[in-house]
């Protein structure tokens, strides 16, 4: 028992008297009389029915909650009959309502049935005194044996439903008052203790408080929700209600949690949740059982990393049977965080880890960090767990082919940082995974302190010599000794990949004409290497020497690609590139694809600008003058001089033009227009009008030279016509050509493009464009023209005078009749004709 | 051969009011006046006698408020004290009425379907003094406390302010012993005009005002009737007594002034200067009636009072001691919802 001062208030009326009801007395340490009043008011049922046989007649038990400025307050009142009438002869119901701390209630766990029992006949004090009495305290399995009593469907719906608002409860007309006050004591049960603290309810409800939650009634009241006693069931919209019904169905029903374990941990959420969301209530429910509501949301694929590691952190997961806590345990481990490494360490034994997991784990930690950082932490737990063999074997083998492949890099890191000479597993497993062992071989090409001889040694207890013997030789073999092709093309029995690893462990280690030759050879000849992908690995791969890489050009060119390292070598060794791109091209095989080979390279110097760099012009022209046999190529080089005129005046150039015209006689005819067809879009004017003139004086017909530069990318504007004609006179002039003559050139140049206008492109409006704008340039020279003639003839006393000479002056008077019959013959006339 | 005679024309039913309307009718009156009796009577009195009116509660609380009380009535039991404000009772008053159409020479007349919203609340009589609650609670604490909430009196307030039409229960028994109808009328007169004044035309209350002088059949009430010469036993078969309509507003004054102590006086003058007298009828009133004696099947001078008060284990009680003849219930509510529609 233990013992409440308590307080109360008294309300009702005098016998016989017309006043209207009212407190009459109260007592207490917290409220007085004006506070009851208060409290009657806001949990009022409604008016009570004459009759004292029906439902609803009195006595009423209402449950509040209240409080002052401290703490909260549980009210219990209970309304019935007096034996007194009033002035009008009605009966008078008085009220008693008791205030019982919060804590009393919930430290003491003292349920509403039992306040019900100690209080509702209870001696009040005199008016002004608190009432002191012995609570009982609620018997352990009492409230649960409650639920029972009702049913737990009933009572868990009314539970729930009231997490979202008032319930009436309907239908319940044979409960007795206390029954119902009972029925109370279950609900609340299946509530968190700190619930009470907002839980309201009546045995009747008469049109009277919207502040009463529980309620029986004849009739649903406005603004709740229906609970039918014959029928509980749970409206399908209730959201939260849902949830909390469904946690508390799964606790029970599905997970066997005794009732009582399950009211017993609701009564333990002392913490006040007036005011709180209902959703908290939810949240509270998870705490029970959480260990097991963790496992299910991770079978799930929904529990979150915080829950899986509080399970642990608890010590909780020892709730769980041993194949539970070992599946959550993967989960945890499944996380793959780095954090979580000593947890899992500490509890590996008792939580019954499983090396898969911390495999996956760690193979998701190699996806996401450098190996050498987070990786090897996972790897470290094992080795503390003395598994670090398996481990790593475990690591190679998820990545064979059909687990989960990628990270061979990573894997092959760890496997030459971290594996020990009895790793058996682990060199098994590398054995058989080629791909984490070509990984391997090649961090061993690249690693120039690694101990070569140890390392092979150790792999030829798994790998068999035809396979590792190769990489020996390559990686550390004589150099006089390159592999032979017999047994390169026997060690692509080991399939296409292995022959990469080879080549790049070559070429990492910077012995890749160690292998090189015999490769091209194969290459060449092996159909086995006519795969697509070879072509990637061939541009893939980076050799040092330009003699590699002139023969890797080869190669690609071969296979109907660019060649990469040309640009690279002319800066670095272009002699041992043309050497290389020579050896290449000799290779038996390659002689019936020479031309295609060199058409692929001749193809490739007509996109690429290599006339700038002296270097480059060097190397081009090195492999030029070694096939100058080929027109294709000779042609290609030709044409270089359509972006790079300059390049006449380059030594070399110019030397190995000669030869080449004088070899191919049929290309000195055609140099002009391979020349002009090659122009770039870029081409400067002034630079085509020189191209222009030159071939005007090798006699080229001037509509065949404005053929040529139609079918060039290189495209006429007024602006260009302008630069054009300019850059041809000033050519022509240079090459001796008189004023005259070259301007004669101009016109006839002129004409033949004004012919062109028959042509497709060249149409009416282009034509007419092509005037507007050249003529708008001459303007602006002529402009500038007469402003140096003004600036230069200006006399420097009187700027009004100028001083051009008689001569002159007769040749600007000419000039500008010139001029003026132009200009108006332009009134009537068109420009070329139109 | 004769023609065979036209099947009969069944009576096309009135058409329906195009005026219908909707009012709210507040009911006042001190602590134990018979408010809640009133309206438990209405139900019985419908019934009893010969009215053009339907009533039935618009939603099923409101139903279920008249059918009960009702039931109660028929049980000779009444209603015990009413503590907490009801909320408000949705009523519809259904019934014909005759409207008049056109202008001069050409005006007619025709039966309409009215029908007329109720909006009613019960209410404590402690309510109309203010005295509902003793104090404002100055420690306790609700946590779902609403600012905004508005109190239970200010609600029944604001309920009267809107109202139309108003019901006033006059309880000459209660003036007799407690002698403070006037407090009840005029705190309450004073929150009404608070709250409506502004919508009236004139300087009364715009409202219409039926007092209902109650328990017509309490020997304080009809002893003083009947001396003095207000009662007519002519106006229905059974006899009972009832006062002229042009004689009630004299008997409220009679008995006022009958008691030089009563506020009566104080509440008559009050009524007159708030509510215009065009808008302002007097009503005797019982809502259980008087006594018939069952096997006369009339009403007898020599028991008249339809209430016996009894001391038993419960104090002394009332209880009705026979059928239950409303006097003077349905009228105010019909002449109240007359005023409020149109009349063409």
């Amino acid at each position: 028992m233990v013992r409440a001062r308590i307080g109360w208030g008294l309300r009702g009326k005098p016998a016989g008297s017309h006043d209207e009801y009212a407190v009459l007395a109260a007592g207490g340490p917290a409220f007085g009389k004006g506070d009851y009043a208060g409290i009657f008011s806001r949990f009022s049922p409604g008016n009570p029915p004459v009759g004292r046989e029906s439902p609803g007649s009195l006595p009423w038990v209402v449950l509040s909650v209240f409080r002052d400025d401290h703490e909260h307050y549980l009210g219990l009142t209970v309304q019935d009959w007096s034996n007194d009438t009033d002035a009008a002869g009605r009966p008078i119901s008085l009220s008693r309502c008791f205030a019982v701390p919060y804590t009393l209630v919930a430290e003491n766990r003292i349920s509403y049935r039992d306040l019900y029992t100690a209080l509702h006949a209870v001696d009040l004090p005199p008016d002004g005194r608190t009432l002191d009495v012995e609570l009982p305290e609620t018997a352990e399995g009492a409230q649960a044996a409650l639920v029972e009593r009702f049913g737990f469907e009933r009572a868990a719906a009314a539970a729930a439903l009231l997490l979202e608002g008032p319930v009436t409860v309907t239908r319940a007309e044979e409960l007795t008052p206390r029954d119902r006050v009972d029925f109370f004591e279950a609900v609340a049960a299946l509530l968190p203790c700190g619930w009470r603290t907002r839980f309201t309810a009546s045995t009747w409800h008469n049109d009277g408080s919207r502040h009463l939650g529980l309620v029986f009634a004849r009739q649903r009241r406005s603004g709740s929700v229906e609970l039918d006693w014959q029928t509980p069931r749970l409206p399908s919209e209730s959201v939260i209600a849902g949830d909390y019904w469904g946690q508390l169905h799964e606790l029970k029903g599905v997970r066997g949690i005794p009732l009582s374990v399950i009211v017993a941990h609701l009564a333990g959420c002392g913490e006040p949740l007036a005011g709180a969301e209902p959703s908290e209530a939810v949240h509270i429910f998870a705490d029970l059982d959480r260990p097991r509501t963790v496992l299910k949301a991770a079978m799930g694929g929904r529990a979150s990393a915080e829950d899986l590691r509080w399970v642990f952190t608890s010590g909780r997961f020892r709730e769980l049977r041993a194949e539970e806590r070992a599946a959550l345990f993967d989960q945890l481990v499944g996380l793959g965080d780095v954090e979580d490494i000593p947890l899992v360490e500490r509890l590996w034994a008792e939580a019954g880890g499983d090396l898969k997991s911390l495999v996956r784990a760690a193979r998701t930690d190699l996806r996401r960090r450098d190996p050498s950082e987070e990786g090897s932490r996972y790897l470290g737990a094992a080795e503390r767990l003395g598994l670090a063999d398996p481990f790593l074997a475990g690591l190679v083998r998820l990545l064979e082919p059909g687990e989960d492949p990628g990270g061979e890099v990573m894997v092959a890191r760890l496997v030459m940082a971290r594996s020990q000479r009895d790793h058996i597993a682990t060199f098994q497993a590398v054995a058989d995974n080629k791909a984490v062992l070509h990984q391997l071989l090649c961090h061993l090409a690249v690693d120039r302190g690694a101990d070569l001889v140890g390392w092979f040694r150790q792999l030829s207890r798994f790998v068999p010599a035809d396979f590792l013997h190769p990489f020996f030789r390559v990686l550390h073999g004589d150099a006089e000794r390159p592999l032979d092709a017999e047994t390169l093309s026997g060690f692509l029995a080991h399939g296409s990949a292995s022959l990469h690893a080879l080549l790049v462990a070559a070429e990492v280690r910077g012995r890749l004409d160690r292998v090189l030759p015999e490769f091209a050879s194969l290459v060449i000849t092996d159909a086995r290497l006519g795969h697509a992908f070879w072509t990637d690995w061939i541009f893939e791969l980076d050799p040092v020497g330009g003699h590699d890489r002139g023969m890797l050009d080869v190669l690609l060119l071969w296979r109907d690609r660019s060649p990469r390292h040309l640009e690279k070598a002319a800066l670095e060794d272009w002699r041992g590139y043309r050497e290389g791109f020579v050896a290449g091209c000799a290779i038996p095989g390659v002689e019936a694809g020479l031309d295609r080979i060199l058409a692929g390279l001749a193809a490739h110097l007509r996109e690429w600008n290599w006339c700038k760099d002296p270097r480059q012009v060097a190397v081009v022209l090195a492999l030029a003058t070694a096939y100058r046999e080929s027109p294709v190529l000779t042609a290609a080089v030709l044409a270089a001089r359509a972006a790079a005129p300059e390049l006449s005046d380059d030594e070399g150039y110019r030397s190995w033009r000669e030869q080449a015209l004088q070899r191919h006689a049929p290309l000195e005819g055609q140099e002009p227009v391979i020349v002009l067809k090659a122009l770039p879009r870029d081409a400067a004017a002034e630079n085509v009008g020189r191209l222009c003139a030159e071939m005007l004086g090798r006699g080229v017909l001037p509509s065949r030279l404005v053929e040529c530069l139609d079918q060039s990318h290189w495209r006429l504007t007024g602006d260009r016509l302008v630069g054009l004609l300019t850059g041809a006179r000033s050519s022509l002039r240079a090459s001796g050509v008189s004023e005259a003559g070259a301007r004669e050139k101009c016109r006839i140049l002129t004409a033949a493009i004004q012919r062109s206008r028959s042509r497709p492109h060249m149409s009416d409006a282009h034509l007419s464009d092509l005037r507007y704008t050249a003529v708008q340039s001459i303007c602006t020279e002529l402009e500038h023209y007469s402003f140096l003639l003004e600036t230069i003839a200006a006399d420097t006393e009187d700027k009004k005078s100028f001083h051009v000479g008689d001569q002159s002056r007769q040749r600007l008077i000419e000039l500008s009749a010139w001029l003026k019959g132009v200009i108006e013959a332009s009134r009537s006339r068109k420009f070329f004709g139109r | 051969m004769s023609t065979p005679p036209a099947p009969a024309t069944p009576t096309p039913p009135p058409p329906p009011d195009p005026a219908a309307s909707r009012g709210r009718i507040g009911l006042w009156g001190p602590p134990a006046s018979g408010k809640t009796t009133f309206l438990a009577a209405l139900g019985l009195a419908l019934d009893r006698g010969d009215f053009p009116w339907l009533l039935y509660g618009r939603d099923e609380w409101s139903n279920t408020f008249l059918s009960s009380h009702t039931d109660l009535l028929r049980q000779k039991t009444f209603p015990p004290a009413t503590t907490d404000l009801s909320r408000e009772l949705s009523w519809v008053f259904r019934g014909s009425r005759t409207i008049r159409e056109g202008r001069l020479l050409r005006r007619s007349t025709r039966e309409v379907v009215s029908e007329l919203d109720l909006e009613l609340i019960d209410a404590p009589g402690g309510y109309f003094i203010g005295r509902s609650q003793p104090a404002e609670p100055s420690r306790v604490r609700f946590d779902d406390d609403d600012d905004e909430e508005e109190s239970q009196e200010e609600r029944l307030y604001r309920h009267l302010g809107a109202c139309h039409g108003l019901i006033y229960l006059f309880d000459p028994t209660r003036e007799r012993t407690r002698k403070d109808s006037y407090d009840y009328f005029h705190h309450t007169v004073l929150q009404i005009a608070r709250r409506s004044a502004a919508r009236s035309g004139d300087r009364f209350l715009p409202q219409h005002l039926a007092v209902c002088i109650t328990k017509f059949d309490h020997p304080h009430v009809y002893g003083p009737a009947f001396k003095n010469g207000f009662i007519d036993q002519t106006l229905n078969p059974q006899h009972f007594p009832a006062v002229p309509d042009d004689l009630a507003e004299e008997l409220f004054e009679f008995l006022g002034e009958a008691d030089r102590e009563s506020s009566a006086v104080l509440l008559r003058n009050s009524i007159r200067r708030h509510f215009h007298p065009d808008r302002t009828r007097y009503f005797m009133t019982s809502a259980v009636g008087f006594y018939l004696d069952p096997d006369l099947g009339r009403f007898r001078h020599s028991q008249y009072w339809n209430v016996v008060e009894e001391e038993g284990d419960e104090g002394r009680t009332s209880r009705i001691l026979g059928d239950v003849y409303p006097v003077n219930v349905v009228e105010p509510l019909a002449w109240l919802a007359e005023t409020l529609l149109p009349r063409s």
